[in-house]
């Protein structure tokens, strides 16, 4: 009896982990729309959660992903740059492969026209003044900063423009 | 080291589960505040945007305790820090392992996985390794529990089951990592392996080699197939244990490269670790005992 249950828990267990990863492969499709909805029943996101398997295991798959790059410039009151950096005053490399994570979210500027309506990219937007801004705040000197937006290109070589912003504190 | 060693497979389990998640949080130092507390870089609230998480992610939790207490976010933070680090020893030395599990898994969420924006692979590996802390026996061996409660270990069959559990789900983790691979036409010429190897954040060593010309360019493209075959090929070790050593260091080298060439250290030691458990601890691989016990 005990067996049985433990085998069915794990059958559960291994295949919902093969369904998350199944629906990975078929985004947007229908298949994937109602599997997505059987498993937004209440108690199962809670287990993939806990679990650890909310997500599928397919990184850098079908391909590696472009990375993209923040530069700010801080500004003080005579219109001198007081300071140049990538990242908001991170330390160490685990703080900046986090960081690096953060920025995929810009990916909702590339090869689109700046516009109100598309939420991910108001969103990118927000997250690029929220970063300027919170770091301008943080030097009591600087009365102006400009972030700029850029993802590698395919060659991971070249640079290629996205966005900036200028903000007056 | 050797204090590690001489441990029996399931507390070394628990021990280097411990350990992975107490180097989770303190390789961050002082970034942990600028990426993660209300007070740092970034907005809790545009953090959460667009995503459910389960359970309720770190920064807004600090938010909601900030505006239900007196406490500074200061305050808060090293008060979540430390009970994290309390969770970790009590998981680490098996002082009420479970509940201390139960916890830990839950605290790990919020920090790591629920921020999902900020989240990467080694969160959920170390998530998962948490969860089997959470189903297996591991606090009837050398802990804390053992000697209070006076467990009694479990049947070698048992142990087996445990270890055949982790290998089924890796097998599953490099089956699905190894197929996406595959079906990206990058991952056949050499371009992925390239750009992985070549992004800005991910660093320094690649980028010195490949500024002195020193890499192979021209068998980039059978080193991107080596990548994805290892691993579509992993689960082929539940059915051939008796090859497993080999394919099993192939996918331990797998990971050395990536943390040494691509930085991810974390995720490199939790993956290393996890396949190190799962092949190298228990005693038979479990279709050899299983066809023993036939015999």
């Amino acid at each position: 009896m005990v067996n049985g249950l433990l085998k069915s828990y794990w059958f559960f267990h291994f295949g919902i982990i093969v369904t998350v990863n199944t629906l990975s492969f078929f985004h947007g499709s229908l298949a994937e729309r109602w599997f997505s909805h059987l498993l937004s029943a209440p108690t199962l996101p809670l287990y993939l959660t806990i679990s650890g398997n909310e997500a599928a295991y397919g990184f850098f798959a079908p391909q590696v992903g472009s990375q993209y790059l923040t530069q700010f410039t801080l500004y003080n009151e005579t219109g001198h740059v007081l300071l140049r950096t990538s990242t908001p005053r991170l330390h160490t490399s685990a703080g900046v492969v986090r960081y690096s994570r953060l920025l995929d979210g810009f990916q909702a500027l590339v090869n689109r026209p700046i516009t109100e309506i598309h939420l991910p990219q108001r969103r990118a937007r927000a997250l690029a003044y929220n970063l300027a801004f919170r770091l301008g705040k943080s030097l009591p000197e600087v009365r102006c900063i400009r972030v700029q937006v850029y993802v590698c290109g395919e060659d991971a070589a070249t640079l290629k423009f996205l966005y900036q912003k200028c903000i007056s504190l | 080291m050797y204090f590690f060693i001489a441990l029996t497979p399931l507390a070394r389990f628990r021990v280097g589960t411990a350990i992975l998640l107490i180097l989770a949080l303190s390789s961050l130092g002082n970034d942990f505040n600028t990426l993660y507390a209300p007070s740092g870089a970034l907005n809790p609230s545009l953090l959460a945007l667009g995503n459910k998480p389960a359970l309720p992610a770190i920064g807004q939790l600090f938010v909601y305790l900030h505006q239900c207490s007196a406490w500074s976010y200061e305050s808060l933070i090293l008060l979540i820090q430390g009970i994290y680090y309390f969770l970790c020893l009590a998981l680490l030395f098996g002082a009420f392992t479970k509940p201390a599990t139960l916890l830990l898994l839950a605290l790990h969420n919020s920090i790591f996985i629920s921020t999902v924006s900020l989240a990467y692979g080694a969160d959920y590996f170390c998530q998962i390794a948490l969860f089997y802390c959470l189903l297996f026996p591991v606090q009837r061996y050398q802990s804390l529990d053992a000697r209070w409660f006076h467990y009694s270990p479990i049947s070698e069959h048992r142990l087996h089951r445990c270890f055949t559990i982790l290998r089924i789900h890796l097998a599953l983790v490099y089956f699905f990592g190894g197929l996406g691979k595959a079906l990206g036409p990058t991952w056949w010429n050499g371009q992925a392996l390239w750009k992985a190897l070549h992004l800005p954040f991910f660093y320094q060593p690649a980028h010195w080699i490949a500024g002195h010309g020193l890499w192979p360019v021209s068998i980039m493209p059978i080193l991107g197939i080596l990548v994805w075959g290892v691993e579509l090929c992993y689960p082929l070790l539940l059915v051939a244990p008796r090859k497993y050593h080999t394919a099993v260091w192939a996918i331990i080298l797998l990971h050395v490269g990536i943390g040494l060439f691509m930085g991810l250290l974390l995720f490199s030691l939790t993956m290393i670790f996890l396949n190190v458990a799962a092949w190298f601890w228990a005693p038979v691989p479990i279709i050899h005992h299983t066809r023993n016990h036939s015999k």
